[in-house]
């Protein structure tokens, strides 16, 4: 009994630590002086603690707005995404289940394509849209790319509810989007918050296309700054700010979790129906 | 007021290979507490959600107070439902699963609280007003389901096994609140059971479903005493009807061991049952048609006993205060007026 509690405790913390290293090793690196960086033998914990690449990273390098930049058209694609995901769940929900994974299917057809085939036609409609460096361009492929999947999640959802509570409501005299907004966005709040933290995440660190559609260092997302991140030199490559960006990058999603992670775990779907 | 009317309807599931209802027709009269009996499957709550529009059907019509109903949206046709799953809204608290019905139909916030109080008084849940569906035991959400139809005061009230989470006592008082409540109201009341007690104890007026088709429909100790089916004479009576396999020849019919023989006004030749309720055989020879036979089997059920009978290769039960003991002979008795003849094929009363 104890010896299986130990090996447990065991491998989840050896999971742990190997999930975990690499961003340790990004933490430590970020907050070493620039001359630690590069000394042998390695220290494991920096010797010095230094915010200057910290600070750098936004004196030197507009890093601030590449994180606004990333929040715009992260935060937007997500709403978008989300928003129009639920619409199309809940007419997917009325129909019969057949004829909804039929439509569905189609949808996930569309996600199989890697978002790097798609590069070149999206930056050719997004030219001729006269797009480009504008924030649009990304939200909409971001919706675009995002939709398949958060329909998927969200139709599973709304299945989950009982058909008689739309019918209830439907006496009730709610309107079909009163329906939608008043009843099943609200209890399906957990799917909505997992689906919206994906789906920003997945925004957050997608890096080709905002490369090729936002060209101008004034609308750099956060990954292609931190790709982009150059020293004085072609010889010198700044590893200390790189790591002080990419530590920081995490914060925004960590936080955005922490704001969901009340509706993710709260359950209230339960007891709508007998037994 | 609103007179209910189905003319042929017809509706299949799942591509048509489930019939629900099979071209029913039936005329509810105007403010009748009609209660709607059958076994599980045979379509009650499919009848209802056709009622309601929530169900469009394959074919025919619904008449709601003598208009077509078929494409008013629900929420116009003026009917409450009560859900067998209640379909509570869990998010919201008892007092606004309520009150949301009339919110949406913007009446006055005081005039709400009133109508809302009033209801939960009469279903005794006034103290659970700000608890959430998923605090309430079974019984409760079924009473706010209840109050949330009954707040709304429609012309039209369908109720899908609204008690059926009720123990004994609960549901015998709500019973008969419910009855005077629906009788002030004046609605019409479809109200769907399998218990066939409450379906005689509550109702004006009864129809008995099998199949998705209706079996009988009508005053209910009316049905009881003249059952127009087999189905309806087995399935009605606090106790299963006596059943005797036999054949009618010459206005004579002959069990098939030939134990039970007795004459009749019915000119017909052919297989039939022939079915007596146990509460019309007297123990001796009362009664017309005299038997002979064996205890069988002795059942108390407080102040009586339900006693098997074995007559010739036939078992029939009756009723008997002082029972005697098993193994013993028995004389009993039956009034042939009392005895229904079914076609054995069609199962129709002859
Ligand atoms: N959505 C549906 N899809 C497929 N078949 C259905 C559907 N709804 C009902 N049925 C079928 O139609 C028939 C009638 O169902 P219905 O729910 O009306 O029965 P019921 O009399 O209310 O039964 P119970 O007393 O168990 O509630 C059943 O055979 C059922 O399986
Ligand atoms: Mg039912």
């Amino acid at each position: 009994m104890k010896v299986k509690k130990i090996l447990f405790y065991l491998l989840i913390g050896s999971i742990f630590l190997y999930c975990l290293f690499p961003f340790a090793w990004t933490l430590q690196t970020a907050l070493k002086p620039a001359e630690e960086v590069f000394r042998l033998p390695v220290s494991y914990f920096p010797e010095t603690v230094s915010l200057q690449n910290l600070g750098d990273v936004f004196t030197r390098r507009p890093f601030g707005r590449y994180v606004l930049n990333s929040l715009i058209a992260g935060g937007a694609a997500t709403v978008l995404t989300v928003w129009a995901a639920s619409i199309l769940a809940f007419r997917l929900r009325a129909m019969d289940l057949r004829r909804a994974m039929r439509i569905q299917r189609w949808f996930l057809a569309g996600a199989i394509l890697p978002p790097a085939l798609l590069v070149i036609p999206v930056f050719i409609v997004m030219k001729q849209l006269a797009l480009v460096n504008n924030y649009l361009s990304l939200i909409l492929s971001y919706t675009a790319l995002n939709l398949p999947f958060a329909l998927w999640m969200l139709h599973a959802a709304f299945r989950k509810l009982p058909r008689e509570l739309d019918e209830a409501a439907v006496l009730d005299g709610f309107s079909s989007s009163a329906i939608l907004y008043r009843i099943i966005l609200p209890l399906s709040r957990p799917s909505l918050a997992v689906t919206a933290v994906l789906v920003f995440i997945f925004c957050w660190n997608e890096f080709i296309l905002s490369l090729t559609l936002m060209p101008s260092q004034a609308m750099y997302t956060v990954p292609v700054g931190i790709a982009l991140l150059s020293g004085a030199s072609v010889y010198e490559i700044p590893w200390g700010e790189i790591n002080a960006a990419v530590a920081l990058t995490t914060i925004p999603i960590i936080l955005v979790i922490a704001a969901l992670q009340r509706w993710i775990i709260e359950g209230l779907t339960s007891g709508a129906v007998k037994g | 007021m609103a007179e209910i009317e189905l003319k042929r309807i017809s509706k299949g599931f799942l591509g048509g290979t489930v019939a629900a209802l099979r071209e029913m027709d039936l005329k509810i009269p105007d403010g009748a507490f009609t209660a709607v009996l059958g076994p599980s499957g045979c379509g009650k709550t499919t009848l209802l959600r056709i009622i309601a529009g929530l169900e469009q059907p394959d074919a025919g019509e619904v008449l709601i107070g003598g208009r077509v109903a078929n494409h008013v949206p629900p929420p116009e046709r003026n009917v409450a439902m009560v859900f067998q799953n209640y379909a509570l809204y869990p998010h919201k608290r008892v007092f606004e699963n309520i009150a949301i019905g009339l919110r949406l139909r913007r009446y006055p916030k005081e005039e709400i609280r009133a109508k809302v109080n009033e209801v939960s008084r009469i279903l005794r849940i006034e103290d659970l007003m700000e608890r959430y569906p998923k605090q309430l035991s079974g019984g409760q959400q079924q009473r706010v389901a209840l109050a949330r139809a009954l707040v709304r005061k429609p012309e039209v009230f369908l109720l899908d096994e609204p008690l059926s989470n009720l123990d004994a006592q609960v549901r015998d008082s709500t019973r008969t609140e419910l009855r005077k409540l629906f009788r002030e109201l004046n609605a019409t009341v479809l109200y769907v059971t399998h218990d066939q007690t409450e379906a005689m104890m509550m109702s004006d007026f009864l129809v008995v479903m099998d199949a998705g088709a209706i079996r009988q429909a009508g005053d209910p100790i009316h049905i009881y005493k003249e059952p127009g089916h087999r189905f309806v004479a087995e399935f009605i009576g606090t106790h299963r009807i006596n059943t005797v396999a036999g054949r009618l020849e010459n206005g004579r019919f002959k069990s098939t061991d030939g134990a039970i023989v007795l004459d009749t006004m019915i000119r017909k030749t052919g297989d039939v049952l022939m079915e007596i309720r146990p509460e019309h055989i007297a123990h001796g020879s009362r009664e017309d048609i005299t038997l002979e036979g064996e205890t069988l089997l002795v059942e108390p059920m407080g102040p009586t006993n339900l006693v098997s009978v074995r007559v010739g290769e036939n078992e029939l039960k009756m009723f008997l205060s002082s029972p005697p003991r098993v193994g013993e002979p028995m004389r009993l008795s039956f009034s042939s007026r009392k005895a229904y003849f079914f076609e054995a094929q069609s199962g129709l009363r002859l």
